[in-house]
């Protein structure tokens, strides 16, 4: 290949293309701008989606990576421009999401001097990121950045951060990119499938077949390694329930006969009561999070567990397994599919049904049909309005858990949720982020109005961008979840949750975005409609009932035996 | 409060001592020493010594450690 000369600016924009990457999300400042003016020569190439405040940028990135299975890119100035990555780096660390994002940084020479916007972003990232490096010549470019990519997206993903001084930026470099070259100068390797390996999947499969009331938990890392097909295939083979966790949702169609639900504080009823019922646990691609397990003490005391992840440092973090087992997870199922026998277990699905129509009956039911508006039926009504492929993406909180509760999520389609981190205000941006990544989907975004308000100044990028999200506000003028949680566990003593709020719809207005807004059950369906239709953003402003609570939940502290419904 | 001695080789690079330091500093585990050498060109070997009460906290940072890129094995010793 031959060597090209370039600045080390140009050099960084080169390394986006050798990686195939199309969309960057970002905003200039000072440090940064030896990047920018390469860009200006690179808008054919690279699509830069302009945001209005570096947290846009990162969770832009990560709904892209999220909903595409591609690496994140995101880039920012240095000091404030890096520091506002923070939140959105923690984001990605706690559910595994590639991403790279480049922060500037002052001149090398300067380094360590309180130069203007000097912020050490190595030292303030370094428990949040997978990987991070400081480069302060151009010449390391090409290896660095061909790593950084490599490492983000291999093994369990998560976030790299390259903060690229402004030397580097200016200097020339001979640019060359061979990325097998910089792999290797990393080490490590893949998990090979060895004797040992098909020994310890064949003991696993005979655990399996010999299980009365075996139980799947599958997590994102079914998705993230494209394991759907082999679940599906392993589940049909061997007639197990499988049952998903918050970020697992589309692991497998919420249609397919051994789909039992969503695990966790506000999941389905069944599966959680199939956990502490079953023999056998086998939980794939999933790190028994405290939101999965409720108390560990009492949690699925019956089973024997099994646990496969490719990441050796989740054994017996939270959970005490029988059998640890580090492995991709498409890998594993792959492997376990050939080995497992199928079984009847009419008794075992005959649980899951009896659970299954006492919570359609008792908690779905009546929110559904509800003459007041309700969360599950705006949710409903989208899920109806959908023709074509859907990514839905979710702010945090009650909109979170009724979008996880009663969207229609299939394997085919996108969601972008903040699991692990819980960060509110991650749904408008990341919304963003989903369509750049996927133009001819149909990206519906659900948010309350806190969330929306945490990074509102979004609507300026789809304002520039003319970004056809849907978005869907949930409004009931609360935090609605830190409200619940008061009037369940506080006494009702509701403080600083309820929101004095602008008008949504003309501040929508103000930034060139369609919308409309329903209070009423008969009003939602024509509304959606006229949603999905327009040929444009959209703002579908829901006013709910403000005392609306997510149920069934199990509250912090107990177990999965302890289920509430009110 | 037993004492442990876990080693770990790898890259030469300073902020693995500080990738390092901050999971001792995460479990609040109590560093008696925290020593780096260099034992081939861009190489290193890292020794922490430690007390916990229990191994199997230890064990889990150990996971951690081989989980930095540029750890290529950490271990009790």
């Amino acid at each position: 290949m031959e060597k090209r000369r370039m600045t080390g600016a140009e050099a960084l924009l080169n390394t986006f293309l050798d990686e195939g990457i199309d969309t960057v999300f970002g905003y200039p400042g000072g440090a940064i701008m030896p990047v920018y003016d390469k860009l200006y020569d690179y808008t054919d190439r690279l699509n830069h989606v302009l945001v209005r405040h570096e947290q846009g940028a990162i969770h832009a990135a990560e709904g892209y990576a999220r909903t595409t299975g591609k690496v994140g890119v995101c880039m920012a100035t240095a000091g404030p421009g890096a520091t506002n990555f923070v939140t959105g780096i923690a984001d990605a660390m706690m559910d595994s999401t590639p991403l790279v994002c480049i922060t500037a940084q002052v001149n090398a020479d300067k380094l360590g001097t309180n130069f203007f916007q000097e912020a050490d972003m190595i030292g303030i990232t370094i428990p949040i990121t997978k990987w991070s490096y400081q480069i302060a010549s151009a010449a390391e470019i090409p290896t660095v950045m061909a790593q950084a990519f490599h490492i983000a997206k291999s093994g369990r993903p998560g976030p790299v951060l390259v903060s690229i001084t402004r030397t580097a930026q200016v200097e020339e470099v001979d640019y060359y990119y061979n990325k097998e070259e910089a792999i290797v100068q990393l080490g490590g390797g893949e998990i090979e499938k060895s004797a040992e390996y098909e020994a310890k999947v064949s003991e696993i499969a005979q655990m399996l077949n010999n299980a009365k009331q075996p139980l799947i938990i599958a997590g994102h890392g079914v998705i993230l390694s494209g394991g759907c097909g082999k679940l599906k295939e392993c589940a049909d083979r061997a007639n197990i329930p499988v049952a998903v966790t918050l970020l697992g949702l589309g692991a497998i169609d919420q249609s397919d006969k051994n789909y039992v639900g969503m695990v966790g504080m506000h999941g389905n009823v069944a599966p959680n009561v199939m956990t502490q019922n079953a023999d056998l646990l086998l939980a794939i691609g999933m790190r028994f999070s405290d939101r999965v397990t409720g108390e560990v003490r009492g949690y699925a005391s019956k089973a024997k567990i099994v646990h496969v992840d490719i990441d050796l440092s989740e054994f017996d973090k939270n959970i005490k397994a029988d059998v640890s087992f580090q492995s991709d997870a498409k890998m594993f199922l792959d492997t376990l599919c050939d080995k497992l026998e199928y079984k009847e277990r009419d008794s075992w699905f005959a649980l899951h049904k009896e659970k299954s129509e006492f919570e359609f009956n008792n908690v779905m039911k009546p929110q559904l049909e509800s003459s007041s508006l309700t969360m599950a039926q705006v949710i409903d009504a989208v899920n109806r309005g959908c023709k074509r492929r859907k990514v839905y993406v979710t702010d945090v909180g009650q909109n979170q858990m009724f979008a996880a509760r009663y969207a229609r999520l299939d394997s085919n389609m996108g969601w972008a949720t903040s699991g692990g981190l819980g960060t509110m205000g991650y749904g408008l941006p990341a919304a963003i982020g989903a369509k750049a990544g996927n133009p001819d989907c149909d990206v519906v975004l659900f948010s309350g109005d806190g969330g929306l308000q945490m990074n509102i100044q979004e609507f300026g990028t789809i304002l520039q961008s003319g970004m056809q999200v849907k978005m869907v506000l949930m409004n009931n003028s609360y935090l609605g979840m830190v409200r619940q949680w008061q009037e369940l566990f506080y006494d009702r003593r509701y403080s600083f949750t309820h929101l004095a709020n602008p008008d949504f719809q003309m501040l929508a207005a103000a930034y060139g975005i369609k919308s409309v807004k329903v209070t009423t059950p008969g009003e939602l369906d024509a509304a959606v409609k006229e949603m999905m239709e327009h040929n444009g953003p959209f703002l579908l402003e829901a006013a709910m009932i403000e005392q609306e609570n997510v149920f069934p939940m199990i509250p912090a502290g107990k177990t999965l035996n302890d289920i509430i419904f009110e | 409060m037993e004492k442990f001695t876990v080693m770990a080789e790898g890259k030469d690079r300073l902020d693995v001592l500080n990738r390092i330091s901050t999971l001792y500093l995460q479990k609040r585990i109590e560093v008696e020493s925290f020593e780096f050498s260099r034992t081939a060109p861009q190489q290193g070997e890292y020794k922490i010594t430690c007390w916990s009460e229990r191994k199997e906290v230890i064990d889990r940072i150990v996971n951690q450690m081989n989980n930095i890129v540029e750890i290529t094995r950490a271990y009790v010793a």
